[in-house]
């Protein structure tokens, strides 16, 4: 009974060092990473719902005052729309790379280039859509 | 500790009665009230983040593997966010070619 427990014992203890060597697999760089592209869609999503509130104001302008100043014209909405795709696709694609096999920090630049790309896009939705710079 | 916390509270006081200001004015202009509820986005934003970040702090803390849902979950949050954003784009779109 005493050799069971002391099994017991033994594979708990392994188990349990195992599971402590899994969780540092995971570096400070590769959580900063993938901290970094939560707040990047964070900043997508603001930017996503100021543009498409901006439209819905120009919207209304265009029945109440249509010969009010234009707030935002058509084709800028559309430009808009495609940029908010493609910062997505860029984001998803940096997610995958903060969180992958790669992603115990060794390939932080290109989590980073990633970053940058899909914040100037960003950015000039921001511009269209009014939102101030940070 | 509570000294520190003051400022902040300070901060958020100016900014909601700054908000009741811009609101006053809202109504003389409409590109002002689009500014208006431009920073009602920033600030819904801001605390988004916040709970966000003490989500993930938590997670951090008791250590994170890949597959765990606590890490999934903030994302499916967002994924939901953007679905709404493009969903709302498309009811906007649908909007300009009725009238």
């Amino acid at each position: 009974m005493k050799k069971l427990l002391l099994g017991f014992l033994v594979l708990g203890f392994l188990a349990g060092g195992a599971g402590g060597c899994a969780e540092q697999t995971v570096t400070p760089a590769a959580n900063s990473n993938v901290q970094k592209v939560y707040a990047a869609n964070n900043n997508l999503i603001l930017a996503e719902n100021a543009l498409n509130l901006l439209y819905k104001k120009e919207l209304e302008r265009r029945t109440t005052d249509p010969k009010g100043k234009v707030l935002l014209t058509d084709s800028a909405y559309d430009t808009a729309y495609t940029l908010q795709l493609e910062a997505e696709k860029i984001l998803t694609q940096a997610m995958a790379v903060a969180r992958g096999p790669r992603g115990d920090g060794s390939d932080g630049m290109s989590a980073q280039n990633l970053l940058d790309q899909a914040q100037k896009k960003v950015d000039q939705i921001n511009k269209v859509a009014g939102v101030p710079p940070k | 500790m509570n000294e520190q916390k003051a400022p902040s509270i300070y901060f958020e006081i100016g900014k909601t009665l700054a908000l009741q200001l811009a609101e006053t004015y809202a109504s003389v202009d409409p590109r002002v009230g689009v500014a208006v509820d431009v920073a009602k986005l920033i600030l819904e934003q801001q605390q988004r983040v916040a709970k966000q970040t003490s989500i993930l702090a938590q997670a951090q803390a008791e250590g994170w593997t890949e597959d765990d849902a606590r890490w999934d979950a903030p994302l499916a949050a967002q994924r939901a966010e953007f679905d709404a954003a493009h969903a709302e784009h498309d009811r906007l779109v649908a909007q300009r070619k009725q009238s």
